[in-house]
């Protein structure tokens, strides 16, 4: 399922143009540009209050934008609720939101859609399949787990988001927003987290990686989009800057001085 | 001055409000206003007896009566009932005495105002003590008396037919009712007399779960040969029981309190020997009569007046059915 | 399992980490202590038999001179196991190891005491099971009187105390020559053999200790002044309890593996845990409470009674799973067989009485207003359903209130009405027999055959199995064969047998008796087992709900919604359907209940189900649902309610005031849940 997006594009996978959402008299975004490649994992940065989650929640489909158009694929699309997002590609693992606690590996990993055996009218669930078959997946991934029929409960915080992730790997969805994944994580935790985010780029998707703390994201991200204020501030390829100038982005909103000619949409900010 | 003009419009409108509110309640009060607190209501046919009692005394009177009760069972909101009760403004208050406690603020403050106070369906457990409540006196059967009534048809039966009665027991449904306790005592001293050991078994107001409990209590003491049923509910579980286990009539005596359409078909059947009837119209009726008399004439009784027990057997059964329809019984 | 911690032979222990260390140290610790406990108990029996078991006070004559045979061999008996005992705690204190994984790992190893302790325990254990179930048998006869070997009236009871005993025999005499022939999995099998019957030595402490009242004579002398008299009832059982103790510690302090532990980890797999111990303590307690209670007319009795209960916690259990409450059903339970009971006597809404099957329509489309009701006002206000049905609680009760004339006992009998019927042409029937058939023949002809692949795969690969259970593995599946397939075989034939009978009267139509089907007394018992129809009818919605809820995309559906709803939508479950939907399906059953129960009352009172709701939410949780949702079984529910049942049976049985009914319920009830809670914490 990763053959089609082998091939290198010209278009971005998702493009979201002057994007400007009000909420009454507040400007939660001020006409704000985004796009994310294909095969790339993109730092989304900013401060609480910053409006990052209020752009994510555009391009999911919780809000729809007041002003600006999202392309996906190239195409412009309207996305209206969660559902379409989904039926996009698009898959958000959020940090309390993704897995149901008490239930086992194999029916969170299967949630919504069970393998199931039909008799006329009744779907019986096919345990054997579904434990057999995440595992694999999971395993695909690195996800090494003793058995898929433990319940999430007794995952840790980091299995945790790796499950969500392998999920979202396995159903062939395109692009991949992680909320905060790593704020309530141990280091060790963190770094799991991080090379399952690598290895999900590794089978073709596109990462949005959600955070306020840029050393949560500097290792893993190809390409960093800083927002302030509703404003972007910036957006840098990794090799352009360092960790220190970005978190000092984060804070102030300024971008350094010797930036600024490389990246003319910049100067307003 | 031009404020005072304007005030006087609303000025004149409270007036006129108070003065109208006034003449209804001194219309109110040419009607006599009598208050009745119970510890059960609508739920439970027994009382709706006692409420078509005092319902048809008010009538023939032309006053205003409130039922005041929880519509199943409770003992403890009878203190508010009581303050319902007063707020009422009554001519008189009747009230039963589930528990004295509950109600000796409410009785207190009645008094105060000069009411008459008379205990119905339940007596004061206290009276004739220092901690007696001030009632004018009782109305209702003597739940002892009524006990030992049915302990002692058991006995004279089973003399008849030539059987002893080796050990009895006796069912509680509500636990803490002192009438129903009254009840069990009055049974258990005829047994105590007769020197035969009774047991108390606790049951409930279902009917599934009664015919459990007497098929396991059975099951435990097969030689029990009394049964004392306190109520409708639990004698429709005996009979249910009875029916399920294929007992035979006369194999058990049993006795029971009250009345139902099944109590009736149970003695017609000869499951029951007989059951108390404490003609609970009468308890509603006399106790708005009393009130009345009282509170217009100051007239008392020369006691407590006892409305029962009244038995019913099978020689009575078929036309207190009839009466039972009418709503009498 | 049963791999040894220390395969190096001579003895000499591999380097182990703190840990472990000290898990061997507490265990060795806690096996002398039992051993010392063990042997000092066994030594006291044997003085007390010597001195008759008199009071310290009137022993003057410290020795009897009128002992049977019989007390001679238990005196030298215990002093045996005694010495034996308190010289094993010795040596092994002193060699600061029990030796057991060497004596498995090497062969010309002498065996150490600790070893010997072992071995002896599981032949006593073997020989006493043995003894038990021939005695038991033969009715307890001197040998002389033997004329005729076995009992013909052998209760239902001493049938399973005799196949019990056997099989403990079997097992312990096995696994003893496992021990002599050094084979390891003797290790793992001997552990359970030694749990088992510590469990066993604490119930008869427990029975001791429930005679006490009665061995204690009662002239006034209290239990201080007749401490031989204690000592004579819980003594053997303290024996047996510390003996097999101390034989578990032995082994489990060197090996690594533990039975209790995969007790615990089987037990933290099924959501009522609390529900399973407290289940099992209170048939123990009972059982050995009084004689009465296992028969099979008290636990019929006590299944009969709480046909309600059972049915309406199946619906409750789903709906707290999915994260709501219903506390209206025991108003619904009044409403709807009120419903269903004039429907078929006075006629609803000015229409003429319906026959049986009609009603019951009726009756659940009632029931699915009323849970839809509660359903839609909890989703559409977001008020907590706790709020909601805390309203339709009394809104609902109002129902039988207003109707019932003047709150009296409605009955079926008043109407003199013929009892209800349904009536079905043979020729359905007989349909409906031949395509059961079918699909039993489609099942076995997939079922079969993977279940005999099972058995042949394990007798195959017996010899190469390393599993320390081997043995009943390959004899659990050739079993599970087996009976599914006479079970099936059996099926098909009386399915059969009962269409072929149908033929010879095709014409005909087959009528039923209505209340009889719901909740009629089964037929096929003696007249005192007072089982009905609807314990049949409350099992097998159990088995379909617990099915539904395990086995269906459904079940998933209601854990996520009620475990996490932001996740269950995230995942495109529409919450508000399951949740409403659970509304209803919590009505039906409140339905279910109410047919089965005015089929059997054929009665109802403006008061019946009044405090239902609070019983069923506690039987819930005892069977281990969260009240915050997410967690929980049918079976688990099942068992919740059966706990109720025993304990109403059994305080009634022993006589106990019932007013401590409430008291011990609520007592449960926490147990229960700390139970649960600790074995769900346990398994993270």
């Amino acid at each position: 399922m990763t053959s089609e997006t082998q091939t290198s594009h010209e278009t971005p996978l998702v493009e979201m143009r002057g994007i400007v959402k009000t909420f009454g008299h507040v400007e939660a975004l001020r006409g704000v540009d985004f796009k994310v490649d294909y095969h790339e994992i993109v730092g989304l940065l900013g401060d609480n209050g910053a409006g990052k989650s209020t752009l994510i929640k555009t391009l999911t489909g919780v809000h729809t934008p007041t002003r600006g158009q999202i392309y996906f694929e190239g195409k412009p699309v309207a996305i209206n609720s969660p559902h379409e997002a989904r039926e996009l590609g698009i898959e958000t693992v959020y940090q309390d939101l993704a897995l149901v606690p008490l239930l086992s590996i194999a029916r969170n990993f299967w949630l919504g859609q069970e393998l199931t055996h039909r008799y006329g009218p009744i779907r019986v669930l096919d345990k054997q399949a579904m434990s057999a078959r995440t595992r694999e997946a999971l395993a695909d991934i690195g996800i090494n787990i003793r058995s898929a029929d433990e319940p999430v409960l007794s995952l840790s915080g980091g299995e945790r988001q790796s499950i969500a992730i392998g999920r979202a790997v396995y159903f062939g969805k395109k692009l991949l927003i992680l909320d905060e994944p790593t704020s309530a994580l141990s280091v060790k935790q963190t770094q799991e987290v991080l090379n399952y985010t690598r290895k999900a780029k590794e089978r073709g998707l596109s990462v949005i990686f959600i955070t306020h703390n840029i050393a949560h994201v500097h290792e893993v991200a190809d390409r960093f989009t800083v927002i302030r204020g509703g404003r972007k501030v910036g957006d840098f390829y990794k090799e352009e800057v360092s960790e220190m100038e970005v978190a000092h982005m984060v804070m102030s909103g300024t971008v350094p001085e010797r930036l600024r000619i490389e990246h003319p949409e910049s100067q307003t900010a | 001055m031009n404020k005072i003009k304007r005030l006087l419009p609303v000025l004149l409108l409270i007036v006129g409000v108070v003065v109208v509110s006034m003449g209804v309640a001194g219309a109110q009060d040419d009607d006599l206003t009598f208050a009745m607190v119970a510890h059960g209501g609508v739920e439970n046919p027994f009382w709706i007896v006692v409420i078509n009692g005092m319902e048809d005394a008010c009538e023939l009177l032309n006053a205003s009566c409130q039922w005041l009760a929880d519509p199943n069972f409770n003992l403890e909101d009878m203190a508010g009932y009581w303050d319902d009760a007063l707020a009422l403004d009554p001519d008189g208050v009747g009230t039963t005495v589930a528990d004295p406690d509950v109600i000796r603020d409410g009785v207190g403050r009645a008094v105060d105002l000069g009411l008459p106070v008379i205990a119905f369906n339940t007596a004061d457990p206290g009276a004739g003590t220092a901690d007696a409540l001030p009632l004018l006196f009782y109305i209702g059967a003597n739940e002892f008396t009524g006990g030992v009534s049915n302990a002692r048809r058991v006995f004279d039966e089973a003399a008849a037919d030539g059987i002893e009665i080796v050990r009895g027991v006796c069912t509680i449904q509500e636990q803490g009712h002192s009438g129903l306790e009254a009840r069990c005592a009055g049974v258990e001293a005829v047994f105590d007399e007769e020197g035969v050991p009774i047991d108390r078994l606790n049951i409930t107001n279902d009917a599934a779960e009664t015919a459990g409990i007497l098929a396991d209590y059975f099951a435990a003491n097969p030689d029990t040969n009394a049964i004392f049923m306190l109520g409708p509910s639990p004698s429709t579980g005996l009979n249910l029981y009875l029916q399920e286990a294929g007992r035979e009539p006369r194999e058990l005596y049993a006795t029971s309190h009250d009345t139902s359409a099944e109590i009736y078909q149970m003695i017609q059947d000869g499951f029951l020997l007989q059951t108390i009837d404490q003609q609970p119209y009468l308890q509603g009726f006399q106790t708005i009569m009393w009130l009345y008399l009282n509170s217009q004439f100051a007239l008392t009784p020369g006691g407590d007046i006892f409305t029962g027990p009244g038995v019913i057997d099978l020689n009575n059964v078929d036309q207190i059915i009839t009466l039972t329809e009418a709503g009498y019984r | 399992m049963g791999e040894l911690t220390s395969p190096a032979p001579g003895g000499v222990q591999p380097a182990a980490s703190a840990a472990e260390d000290a898990r061997r140290a507490t265990g060795l610790r806690a096996a002398i202590s039992s051993l010392v406990v063990a042997g000092v108990l066994c030594l006291l029996f044997a003085e007390q038999i010597i001195t008759g078991w008199l009071p310290l006070a009137e022993r003057v004559n410290i020795s009897r001179r009128d002992l049977n045979w019989v007390e001679l061999l238990v005196i030298v008996g215990m002093v045996i196991w005694g010495l034996l005992t308190l010289w094993t705690a010795y040596t092994t204190w002193r060699r600061g190891a029990t030796q057991v994984a060497t004596y498995f790992a090497d062969r010309a190893s002498r065996p150490s005491p600790a070893v010997i302790f072992s071995v002896a325990t599981l032949a006593v254990i073997g020989l006493v099971s043995l003894f038990l179930a021939e005695q038991t048998i033969t009715g307890w006869l001197a040998l002389g009187e033997r004329i005729d070997i076995s009992r013909r009236d052998i209760n239902f009871p001493e049938i399973l105390l005799i196949v019990f005993g056997l099989i403990a025999a079997l097992v312990s005499l096995r696994t003893f020559a496992g021990w002599v022939q050094r084979a390891t999995p003797a290790l793992a099998w001997s552990q359970w053999v030694f749990l088992v019957t510590a469990i066993i030595g604490m119930v008869i402490v427990l029975s001791g200790l429930f005679d006490t009242p009665m061995a204690i004579p009662a002239d006034g002398s209290s239990i201080a002044e007749n401490i031989a008299g204690l000592l004579a009832l819980v003594l053997p059982g303290l024996i047996i309890f510390f003996s097999s103790i101390a034989a578990y510690q032995i082994i489990t302090a060197e090996v690594d593996t533990r039975a209790d532990q995969v007790v615990r980890n089987l037990l933290s797999r099924t959501p009522g845990a609390g529900a399973i111990v407290g289940f099992a303590a209170i048939l123990i307690f009972f059982g050995v409470a009084s004689d009465l209670f296992l028969e099979p007319r008290a636990l019929a009795g006590a299944l009969t009674t709480n046909i309600t209960r059972g049915v309406v916690a199946i619906g409750i259990t789903m709906l707290m799973i999915s994260g709501e409450f219903d506390l209206s059903v025991g108003s619904q339970l009044g409403s709807i067989g009120l419903f269903f009971l004039l429907t078929m006597t006075e006629g609803i809404f000015g229409l003429p009485p319906f026959s049986a099957i009609p009603a019951v329509i009726a009756t659940f489309i009632f029931a699915t207003v009323l849970g839809f009701i509660n359903g839609f006002i909890t989703i559409r206000t977001g008020i907590p359903s706790f709020i909601v049905t805390l309203g339709t609680l009394l809104a609902y009760r109002a129902i039988p209130l207003v109707i019932i004339p003047e709150g009296r006992i409605l009955r079926y009998a008043d109407y003199r009405l013929p009892p209800p019927t349904i009536e079905i042409s043979r020729v359905v029937i007989l349909i409906g027999a031949l395509l059961l058939v079918a699909v039993f023949v489609l099942m076995g002809r997939r079922l079969l055959p993977r279940l005999w692949r099972a058995y042949r795969d394990r007798h195959e690969n017996y010899t190469n199995d390393t599993d320390d259970f081997r043995d009943l593995y390959l004899f659990l599946t050739g079993i599970r064969f087996l009976i599914t397939a006479v079970a099936l075989a059996a099926v098909i034939i009386f399915l059969l047998l009962g269409a072929v009978n149908q033929i010879s009267q095709l014409g005909s139509l087959l009528v039923i008796d209505f209340f009889q089907l719901m909740n009629g007394q089964l037929d096929f018992l003696p007249g005192d087992v007072n089982l009905r129809s609807g314990v049949i009818w409350w099992f097998s919605l159990v088995i379909i709900l617990q099915f539904i809820l395990t086995q269906t995309p459904y079940g998933s559906y209601v854990f996520a919604v009620g475990g996490n709803p932001g996740a269950a939508r995230a995942q495109g479950i529409n919450v508000n359907f399951v949740k409403v939907m659970n509304f209803i399906l919590c009505s039906w059953m409140v339905a279910f209940a109410a047919i089965m129960d005015v089929s059997r009352v054929q009665s109802v009172d403006s008061t019946r189900g009044d405090g239902l709701e609070l019983e069923v939410i506690a039987a819930s949780v005892i069977g281990g649902s969260l009240l915050s949702g997410g967690y929980g079984s049918i079976v688990g529910a099942l068992l919740g309610v059966l706990i109720f049942g025993m304990l109403r049976t059994g305080l009634v049985l022993i006589g106990l005031n019932p007013r401590i009914f409430n008291g011990v319920i609520g007592v449960i009830i926490i147990v229960a849940v700390v139970i649960n809670t600790f074995v769900r914490r346990e398994r993270r």
